[in-house]
């Protein structure tokens, strides 16, 4: 048996590890957005925000570069997964949620585990091959669809556990009183958990744009912006998180700025749809 | 009794027979059925889609798994798109492994900790501020890790870590060099780094959960007994969150075999056995990236997809298996962001 | 023991004979009227002038729960513009029972219904029958107030008929009036019938889910213990609303209190573990039960 001092100091010790272990894995974070931020903010000027960005020489003769294309590109393929992925993802949590006794259920919900679980490049290799291929071209929208898949089961899986969250006496109630199920959940259930669904949409959202890897093969890039939006969806099409990858790997400096600048924006964009969703969270409580 | 139509209780004769009328056929079945079959469709187009990608991997890797059969395709170490067009996927199995084991282990304790420390010891604002802290290291996107990584820290490590180490080994152990490897900063050691901070915040959201759902009676037993703060923790709270914190390991092992990104810009490609601790190498997803646009040979393109095929089953077999084991210990929650 | 069923019944019995609104406004548990309640007790249940008319009727009634009996072999006959009180124990099946009668089992997992449901003659279970159009023809009350919580005042009252695309104002705001009336809630709601319906007070809350299940205009209302979550007060209002209410519609309201029971209806039956003990106008099942358990169970002795 030890004696109590040493008990007690044993106490210290661990506290204080904790306490080290805490700093040793926030230290980095905190070191990362400091360096995007200072390495990023001189190139994050207002050609940034209007020029396309052209073949590498066009920085080099020192003319006015930037990513109009590629921010233009991002909301394209971002918001059209968004909009293949909101049918599905809701339809699938409101199957788990109120068609409780389906016999596909268990089986959904692995899948849609699953397909969580997945890497997003999978998803891309996918999408390459669902549409890139029979399209024969890379195209926004093939972008959007490998997007689409990164959110949908993430839009599926915060749909049902906001759906189960409102009390099953809603829908009695509004089953009461002479309304079919549909008009239940659309117009009493829903509405009552809009909260948690449009926090899981933007989780969704913020996750899959973050992501490079389902765009590589897809929506695969382009260094101009498209000559009609038709040319978006049907062609190459840039976006921040590919384009922030070919920036950092190429061998000009001007595009590395370019590249830091292009992770401020990003970040800042992930980071305030991921902060709405939490606040969001946090008023619902 | 009912008939007084001066009664403010009663409904004109209108409106009564307005409300008497059976509303129309899409508030009563219709809606409802065609309700029913389009969630339905939805839901199973998800199942759709989980199986599409495992058949459609296989469909597209089958060139390379026929020509080079599953086993020897796994086995085999050579990766030559260029010349002999000789594919083996063993490089990038053993970089995978390696990589994510590493990380895990280099993380697991540090990102417990924090679980515990947020759960247990830190003030409810101080708490607060961590874990939205450490969320918000699973939103920062790969690529910006990534870009960070090649900039700063690769040379950072060169220049400080593995120089040194390097150039302590050439003059006291000049054996260790084959397997320290060439330290130019992109390789298996920046990659491994990189991982272990990417997976921290799953295996501390699910510590954090798993330490919440132990019962306070549990605690106090051992609080009456005198116990200090960390002998609770260590006699009670722990052994009980035993599982929750061992599924979240499964599941930042999970994370850590499909992070693409950040890995590809850090790895340094290096397509051959034998791989080196700062030396480059590479894993089965940085392969991909770096390769599918450029792949030109059918072959090669099929290989490639039979490696996505065979990253698709590993990230299947971990995810059932962390699946497996939140159910078991039945931890509520553990959702990262 | 027997002076406080003389006291439940005189009270069951006044109220609807003899007791004036303004008594009532002023406490619905006073103690007035004894004699003139024992007088009420030697009516027959069926005290309107055309005589019992059968609004609804169970044969046999039986619903499981998976492999557990929740109610068995239930008959009984609902009478229009009565109150027909459903008492007994915790678990007895009353509950179970009322939400049979309006097919809300066909929702609950594994549950399921044999024997008939009549209203109007026709069995509500049938194949033909659409649950929809029942159950705008037989309403429901929860035990807890359950106003949907995105909607106004104005909408929770006329979400029944909104919902089911009737969309004319006027209509709307009639039966809104009307409801909120039958309900007595019109009064204190009418200057702000916008704001949500989650504003209100609980017992208001109760109030507007009567105003809701009212406003599409059942024939029969069901109350699944309606003031099991209001204070007194608001329960005394409740049971005032029931008095009025059945001239409009047959209720059927399950109730754990006793004194309620015979305050408010006209017939009651005790439910026991799944059966049906006893049936009969209030007044004799709280005077003089046949059978001990309900005996045992009206003066005290479990439950």
């Amino acid at each position: 048996m030890k004696t109590l001092l040493q008990r007690n100091i044993r106490d210290r010790i661990m506290e204080s590890l904790l306490v080290l272990s805490t700093i040793v894995v926030l230290l980095p974070l905190i070191i990362i957005l400091v360096h995007v931020v200072v390495n990023g903010i001189s190139a994050l000027n207002w050609d940034f925000f209007t020029q396309e960005l052209g073949s590498p020489s066009r920085a080099m003769q020192g003319r006015p570069t930037g990513l109009v294309h590629t921010i233009l590109g991002t909301l394209v393929v971002d918001f059209l997964a968004l909009f293949i992925a909101v049918p599905i993802g809701f339809g699938a949590g409101i199957m788990l949620s109120e068609f409780p006794d389906h016999k596909l259920n268990p089986t959904l919900r692995v899948m849609n585990d699953t397909l969580n679980g997945m890497p997003a490049i999978l998803k891309g290799l996918l999408a390459f091959v669902l549409i890139v291929k029979p399209m024969g071209t890379f195209s926004g929208l093939a972008g959007a669809v490998a997007l689409a898949f990164v959110m949908i089961p993430i839009i599926a899986r915060t749909t049902e556990s906001a759906l189960m969250s409102i009390p099953w006496s809603i829908r009695e109630a509004g089953l009461a009183i002479g309304l079919p199920r549909w008009r239940v959940v659309l117009s009493t259930v829903m509405p009552a958990a809009r909260f948690g669904l449009v926090t899981g949409t933007l989780i969704a959202f913020a996750r899959a744009a973050g992501e490079a890897a389902p765009l590589l093969f897809t929506s695969f890039g382009n260094n101009y912006l498209p000559n009609h939006w038709l040319g978006m969806l049907l062609g190459p099409v840039d976006t921040l998180p590919q384009r922030l990858y070919s920036l950092a790997i190429s061998p000009y400096s001007h595009w590395h700025s370019m590249g830091w600048a292009a992770a401020i924006v990003l970040l800042v964009f992930v980071i305030l749809c991921f902060g709405t969703a939490r606040y969001l969270t946090r008023q619902k409580h | 009794m009912t008939s007084d139509s001066d009664n403010p209780n009663n409904s004109s004769k209108e409106v009564r027979e307005l409300l008497r009328r059976p509303p129309s056929a899409i508030y009563r079945w219709l809606g409802d059925r065609i309700f029913a079959v389009v969630v339905v469709l939805l839901g199973m187009s998800i199942i759709a889609l989980a199986t599409a990608m495992a058949i459609v991997l296989f469909g597209e890797g089958s060139l390379a798994l026929r020509q080079f059969g599953f086993w020897d395709f796994l086995r085999g170490t050579t990766w030559d798109p260029a010349v002999q067009l000789v594919f083996g996927a063993l490089p990038f199995l053993f970089g995978t492994v390696v990589t994510s084991v590493a990380a895990l282990l280099i993380s697991i304790f540090p990102a417990i900790a924090v679980g515990i420390f947020t759960a247990e010891y830190a003030p409810r604002w101080l708490s607060a501020i961590i874990d939205n802290l450490i969320q918000l290291i699973a939103a920062v996107p790969s690529v910006v890790i990534g870009i960070w990584g090649i900039f700063v820290l690769a040379p950072w490590m060169r220049d400080h870590v593995y120089l040194p180490i390097f150039t302590w080994a050439e003059t006291s152990y000049p054996a260790l060099l084959p397997i320290l490897g060439n330290p130019m900063g992109y390789g298996l050691a920046t990659a491994t780094i990189v991982l272990s901070l990417m997976i921290v915040p799953y295996t501390t959201a699910l510590t954090k959960d798993a330490i919440k759902s132990v019962p306070v009676a549990q605690r106090e037993a051992s609080s009456a007994l005198g116990a200090t703060k960390w002998e609770v923790i260590r006699m009670a709270v722990l052994p009980y969150a035993r599982g929750g914190i061992l599924a979240g390991a499964i599941l930042s092992l999970g994370r850590a075999i499909g992070e693409t990104m950040a890995v590809a810009m850090l790895i340094g490609n290096k397509n051959t056995l034998p791989f080196s601790i700062f030396g480059a190498g590479a894993t089965m997803p940085s392969v991909i990236v770096n390769e599918f646009r450029e792949a030109v040979e059918s072959l090669h393109l099929s290989s490639l997809m039979a490696i996505g095929f065979t990253l698709f089953i590993i990230a299947l077999i971990v995810n059932l298996i962390a699946a497996y084991m939140t159910r078991k210990f039945s931890i509520k929650g553990g959702q990262v962001i | 023991m027997m002076n406080l069923i003389q006291t439940i019944t005189s009270k069951a019995s006044s109220f609807p004979l003899f007791a004036t609104s303004e008594s009532r406004q002023s406490g619905g548990l006073a103690e007035a009227k004894t004699s003139a309640g024992i007088t009420g007790i030697s009516g027959t249940p069926g005290k309107e002038k055309a005589g019992k008319q059968l609004r609804m009727e169970t044969r046999d009634l039986t619903v499981h729960y998976g492999s557990t009996v929740g109610v068995k072999n239930v008959s009984l006959p609902i009478y229009d513009n009565q109150v027909l009180a459903l008492i007994g124990p915790s678990g007895c099946g009353k509950t179970t029972y009322l939400r049979a009668l309006n097919r809300m089992h066909d929702l609950t997992r594994g549950a399921s219904v044999t024997g008939s449901v009549l209203l109007d003659g026709k069995n509500i279970y049938d194949s033909e029958v659409n649950p929809v159009i029942i159950r705008r023809r037989i309403g429901m009350v929860f035990q807890k107030p359950t106003p949907f919580p995105t909607m106004s005042i104005y909408d929770n009252v006329v979400a029944g008929l909104k919902l089911v695309g009737i969309r004319n104002t006027s209509v709307l705001d009639e039966v809104c009036e009307r409801a909120l009336r039958q309900a007595a809630l019109f009064e204190e709601v009418k200057d702000r019938l916008k704001s949500p319906g989650s504003s209100l007070s609980g017992g208001q809350q109760q109030r507007l889910s009567i105003a809701r299940a009212l406003a599409v205009d059942p024939e029969v209302l069901l109350m699944d213990e309606p003031t099991s979550s209001l204070d007194p007060q608001s329960t005394s209002r409740i049971e005032d609303l029931i008095h009025e209410l059945k001239h409009q519609v047959t209720i059927v309201i399950v109730t754990h209190n006793m004194q309620q029971a015979a305050r408010v209806s006209d017939n009651t039956a005790f439910f026991y573990v799944g059966d049906l003990i006893e049936y009969g106008p209030t007044s004799t099942l709280f005077t003089k039960p046949k059978e001990t358990r309900t005996e045992e169970y009206i003066t005290g002795q479990f439950g």
